[in-house]
């Protein structure tokens, strides 16, 4: 029992560290937005073709490369700098898959199996695909709902043009103090959430080995690839780590793999909690039935049109 | 109307411990880097991002504690206007209903919650215990052994000599024909954890590979086949062995493990190394 105990504590501090530097740059960014950036800037950067600005927004991640725990206090403070809500999310689930890290860490760890290079190019279109529908349909729920989607501390305020004039006549150091604020709240409000999804992680992997993952994950298709899922979304992996230990089951079809590394880095329990700072539970259950049945459909493509030897060790 | 919080009594006690939080947080970032503790928990290229990461919530905190002290003095000396926040977030003119607390429209939640300040005590309240203060259990090394049977060798492979060969870089080469065909018939010696199976001549060396974090480790397992039965040694202990180098098939499954064929007096019990990583 205390074995047990310390290898949770071990598991916990470890997620908890290393998701601790991102969530303070992406506290940092958050202030930043909030207090130095005006509104007109960013409003006028976003296309005003929407299909296009999803389209976009899907590939920021290769300009900014943003993990998905630093990811979601800059989205918030987006949206509140008037950013249209289907960009953001198509950022926040694109960007920790589609950007320069994740794409080489996957390459890496894919690199000594069998046509690799056709897994980094899988992940990167499934993130894709996935990001751009979503972002699409949620685009049409909030032209339905509109900002009720969203919790208030993430709403856009018609107040902040105000604070864009204001702004821009402060001094240096009540900036400074400003965007310290900000920062300071943004990182309390992130970090209370990611401490929980932490433990329940950390939790939940009491109960699984390396081996019983990939004894689970060579069954029957559908219920393997749902199996696969279902531990991307408990194990809570950062998207740079992710493939390394997709690719430690080695002897996993190619689309067992690819289910669990495109959906991980959109939805899991330590984002859970993070999205509750920002989304109502419409808009969350929204996200992760959009996330969750596209990944599992194709998933289920990919393996009975993907030549079998693909993502196999070279044997 | 401009929005202030004058009149929220909780709101510097709300600041307070935020700013208390952020810097104990800070603190033990730069303490868990300086006393080693993080070869634990993180491969090192992270270790500097959480220094940095401590450094910058230090550096945040004096910066928002100073602002807030400035606040504070204001709202002693000029009590007779707004306080609280310089930047004024204008509400509805007609706005002339209650307001929930995370409801006023703007980022900020005034309200003291303990329950969120008591969660993030957990990793100082950790750190205070010298936890964590061992990389993963021995138990958790047994559970992660892989206990499946073996193939036969198939075919006699010839001794190709001595080698000086790393834990990880054998296991992987476990993966790769290119690599089992080079590597099989060295011999080599390897250090890791003992992880018994059910034969007394027959045991896995365990060493965990780790890419980012504790949370994603994946085991690294080296079978040893011995002649004769081996000595009994304790699921905590470490032994290196010395071995000729031969990979077998998974019964059953198109997989391969790295095995090393030797005797007992080549197993020995030998000091561990500070973590179990390699």
């Amino acid at each position: 029992m205390e074995e047990k105990a310390k290898d949770f504590i071990l598991t916990f501090t470890s997620i908890f560290y290393e998701a601790l530097p991102f969530i303070i740059l992406g506290s940092i960014i958050a202030g930043v937005l909030e207090h130095a950036i005006p509104k007109h800037w960013i409003t006028r950067l976003v296309p005003k073709n929407r299909i296009a600005a999803i389209g976009l927004s899907c590939l920021l991640g290769l300009v900014f490369p943003m993990c998905e725990c630093g990811i979601v206090p800059i989205m918030r403070r987006l949206l509140r700098k008037g950013l249209p809500l289907s960009c953001c999310t198509a950022y926040m689930m694109c960007g920790p898959v589609i950007n320069p890290v994740v794409i080489f860490s996957t390459w890496v760890a894919f690199s000594g199996f069998q046509d690799g290079w056709i897994m980094v190019a899988l992940r990167i279109g499934m993130a894709f695909v996935v990001g751009f529908v979503t972002a699409n349909i949620i685009d049409r729920q909030h032209q339905r709902f509109g900002n009720d989607l969203l919790v208030p501390a993430a709403r856009p305020n018609a107040a902040d043009h105000d604070d864009d004039d204001s702004a821009n006549q402060q001094g240096f150091s009540t900036k400074l103090g400003l965007i310290a604020e900000t920062t300071v709240h943004d990182f309390i409000d992130i970090t209370v959430f990611l401490t929980l999804g932490a433990l329940l992680s950390a939790a939940c992997r009491l109960f699984f080995t390396t081996q019983d993952i990939e004894n689970l994950g060579n069954g029957f298709p559908v219920v393997s690839i749902l199996i696969m899922m279902g531990l991307a979304i408990v194990l809570c992996l950062c998207s740079e780590a992710d493939a390394f230990v997709a690719a430690s089951f080695s002897m996993l079809p190619a689309a067992h793999k690819l289910a669990f590394l495109v959906l991980g880095p959109m939805f899991d329990l330590k984002l859970y909690f993070l999205f509750t700072r920002v989304f109502r539970p419409r808009l969350i259950w929204t996200i992760v039935t959009c996330v969750a049945v596209q990944t599992l459909l194709y998933s289920l493509l990919v393996h009975y049109t993907l030549p079998s030897h693909v993502g196999l060790p070279k044997n | 109307m401009a929005h202030t919080h004058a009149a929220d009594k909780n709101y510097y006690l709300d600041q307070i411990c935020s700013l208390g939080a952020c810097a104990a947080l800070g603190v033990v970032g730069v303490l868990m880097y300086t006393s080693g503790k993080l070869s634990l928990l993180l491969t090192a290229p992270f270790h500097p991002w959480v220094l940095a990461g401590g450094i910058t919530l230090l550096a945040i905190a004096l910066v928002r504690g100073t602002y807030l002290w400035r606040l504070a003095g204001r709202l002693e000396v000029e009590c007779d206007h707004d306080h609280g926040h310089d930047h004024h977030h204008k509400h509805d003119e007609h706005c002339d209903h209650e307001h929930a607390v995370d409801d006023c429209g703007h980022e900020h939640s005034h309200a003291w919650t303990p329950a969120k300040y008591a969660l993030l005590m957990l990793p100082i309240t950790l750190y205070l215990l010298e936890l964590p203060n061992a990389a993963f259990s021995a138990d958790w090394a047994n559970r992660q052994a892989d206990q499946s049977a073996l193939e036969g060798p198939g075919r006699a492979v010839g001794d190709k000599g001595a080698k000086v060969l790393g834990f990880r870089e054998l296991s992987d080469a476990a993966g790769d024909a290119g690599k089992r065909n080079y590597f099989e018939g060295h011999t080599v010696k390897l250090k890791g954890m003992f992880v018994k199976l059910g034969m007394p001549n027959e045991f896995t060396l365990m060493r965990l590979k780790m890419n980012c974090c504790a949370a994603d480790v994946v085991p690294m397992q080296v079978r040893i086949l011995s002649e004769d039965k081996v000595g009994d040694f304790a699921r905590t202990d470490w032994v290196e062995v010395e071995g000729k180098v031969e990979f077998r098939k998974v019964a059953g499954k198109e997989k391969y493990y790295a095995v090393l064929i030797t005797s007992s007096d080549k197993v020995k019990k030998t000091d561990p190394e500070a973590t179990p990583y390699d």
